[in-house]
């Protein structure tokens, strides 16, 4: 057997002739040298060589599962950027909208700094002033209209909040003497800012002046946006009297007189609001004797009486307020000529609290006489209806006679 | 160079991708000797099998230079394509198996090698091809691929494009054959 084998071995001595094996070469040669050679992508050609180079097990079991991975990550995540990207343009209501909301929160996280983040919440606030603008000039339907301003306004001071929380832990953390600086520079803005976003707010709420709810909360979103500039600069004037801050003195009293003088055009703004409730309950109060007379709609009269009773208890206290806000702002005034600007912030707070309250109650009242007279329509409807009715069932009896 | 070795891998991609005629000298060489010789006990005429052998080169550049496919194995792919060569050889000259006396063959076989090669072993080596010819081709084949060539099970698999199993056992069949056919 094993000679078999040797024999069989020696057998590799068998060869071509050397001349024939060279004269074969030389053709072969000329003739594949003779085609034109066709020039392939370099793309391709790379991703031969590495085919070529890789035993094909590793490639079909390791390496292009790897690559689909990979390529199904890359799938995922860009649709996940082109999702948060076409997100931007969206309205409350729309589907893409939580998205935003959501990058929205994702790009607070991401901005590291505390000043940072406060400006991302200014920021996204703004763009909720946007949408409401948007949706005033698109959404026909008035309860979609409403509906939407009312989330995008309630997302507003949701910001604000967000924007104060910061602005104090700010005012408590922040300490070295170049840090606050540049934190000062985004206070400030902050409050250039919350100023604009007021305007414009207030702007907007004129253009939907026949929707109560809807003032009602762009008011909300105002007064969110005031609450907003004067932390700001509460937090300014704060940085100020430790020391911690570059800034002049006179900067800092001209910011905080602004402040004041803003707290007092609100004041007179509530005043009036305050009068025509007034005027509006005394005239509902009338109403009320005149309805009782009338045997229909009994069950109108009990929410009736109750709008009125609170009423009357809360004349009383509401025109308390704003003298009391009053008292404030002359306070606040006399703090600052005496140069205590903390203590004359907390006025202008103070202040803002009860012009928003007096608001508050102002715009309740308001859409509740709204919602009554919307009632009292929708009764004198019906009275007339049945009327009708009877009419055409005398009508029939005549005619069946 | 070794077979399906790196060196080879990229001397294909070479041809592949840029069509280099050196790139295919050099696998040319590594390969011709071998194949002549495989193809030379397959069909037992000198100038039959280097017609045969030069129309295989041809072939397998064409092949690597149009195929989508990966080339794995180029040793296996060149006997493939040997085989078939062979077969349309025959097909197409319709010849039948010439049986060759002894004489004929030592000639035949002498013409091919050269001559300073070791004439000690002649006698032997002229019976054994003797026997060998005597063998059915699929036989022969196997044998020749495995102590000749001296590939593995796996290789001759691949080349026949058999199951293992299959070649073991044609493997041990066609030994049994030699032998008997050798009065062993």
């Amino acid at each position: 057997m094993s000679n078999i084998t040797e024999q069989l071995k020696e057998l590799q001595s068998v060869k071509p002739k050397k001349d024939w094996v060279e004269q074969n070469k030389e053709q072969l040669i000329s003739q594949i040298t003779a085609q034109t050679p066709q020039k392939q992508s370099t793309v391709f050609g790379y991703w031969y060589l590495v085919k070529m180079l890789v035993p094909m097990r590793f490639l079909n079991f390791v390496a292009k599962p790897v690559g689909i991975v990979t390529i199904a990550l890359f799938a995922v995540i860009t649709s996940g950027i082109y999702s948060v990207n076409a997100s931007r343009g969206s309205l409350p209501g729309d589907m893409l909208y939580s998205v935003k909301l959501t990058s929205e929160k994702v790009q607070v996280t991401l901005a590291i700094s505390e000043e940072k983040q406060t400006q991302k919440h200014l920021d996204f606030a703004n763009e909720r002033a946007n949408e409401i603008e948007k949706i005033i000039q698109q959404e026909k339907d008035p309860v979609k209209k409403q509906e939407q301003i009312f989330i995008a306004a309630d997302n507003l001071k949701k910001e604000m909040d967000h924007a104060q929380v910061k602005m104090e832990e700010i005012k408590v953390k922040v300490q070295e003497k170049e840090k606050t600086q540049k934190v000062l520079e985004v206070i400030k803005r902050i409050d250039q800012q919350s100023e604009e976003l007021s305007d414009k707010l207030n702007e907007q709420k004129d253009q939907v002046t026949e929707n109560k709810e809807s003032v009602k909360k762009i008011n909300e979103a105002v007064n969110a946006a005031n609450k907003t500039g004067i932390k700001a600069v509460e937090v300014i004037v704060d940085k100020y009297e430790k020391g911690e801050a570059d800034i002049s003195s006179e900067e800092v009293f001209l910011t905080v007189e602004k402040k004041l003088q803003q707290a007092q055009d609100k004041i007179e703004q509530v005043k009036e609001q305050e009068a025509q409730t007034e005027e509006l309950k005394k005239e509902q109060q009338e109403e009320t004797v005149v309805n009782e007379e009338e045997p229909s709609a009994p069950e109108e009269d009990s929410p009736q009486d109750e709008d009125v009773s609170p009423a009357e208890q809360t004349t009383e206290p509401e025109v308390a307020n704003s003298q009391t806000a009053q008292e404030n702002a002359e306070l606040a005034k006399e703090l600052l000529d005496q140069g205590d600007l903390s203590s004359a912030v907390q006025k202008v707070i103070e202040i803002e609290i009860i012009t928003s309250q007096i608001e508050e109650t102002a715009d309740e009242a308001d859409g509740l006489m709204e919602l009554q007279v919307v009632r009292e329509q929708d009764q004198q409807e019906e009275v007339q209806e049945s009327e009708t009715v009877d009419n055409s069932t005398e009508e029939e009896i005549e005619i069946s006679r | 160079m070794k077979k399906n070795s790196l060196q080879e891998k990229y001397l294909i991609f070479r041809i592949k991708h840029s069509k280099d005629p050196q790139a295919y000298a050099q696998l040319y060489d590594f390969y011709v000797d071998r194949i002549f010789r495989f193809i030379l006990f397959k069909v037992k005429t000198v100038e039959d099998a280097e017609d045969i052998t030069s129309e295989v080169f041809l072939k397998t550049w064409n092949y690597i230079r149009t195929t989508q496919k990966r080339i794995e194995n180029l040793n296996a792919l060149l006997y493939k394509m040997s085989r078939n060569a062979v077969v349309d050889y025959y097909r197409s000259k319709q010849r039948t198996e010439e049986l060759m006396s002894d004489e004929d063959q030592f000639k035949k076989i002498m013409r091919a090698r050269d001559l300073d090669q070791e004439i000690d072993n002649k006698f032997e080596l002229k019976n054994i091809e003797n026997y060998l010819n005597q063998l059915k081709d699929e036989y022969r084949e196997v044998i020749i691929l495995r102590y000749v060539e001296e590939f593995s099970i796996n290789e001759i698999a691949q080349i026949l494009e058999k199951t293992k199993g299959n070649v073991r056992v044609l493997l041990h069949r066609a030994m049994q054959r030699l032998r008997e056919l050798m009065g062993e």
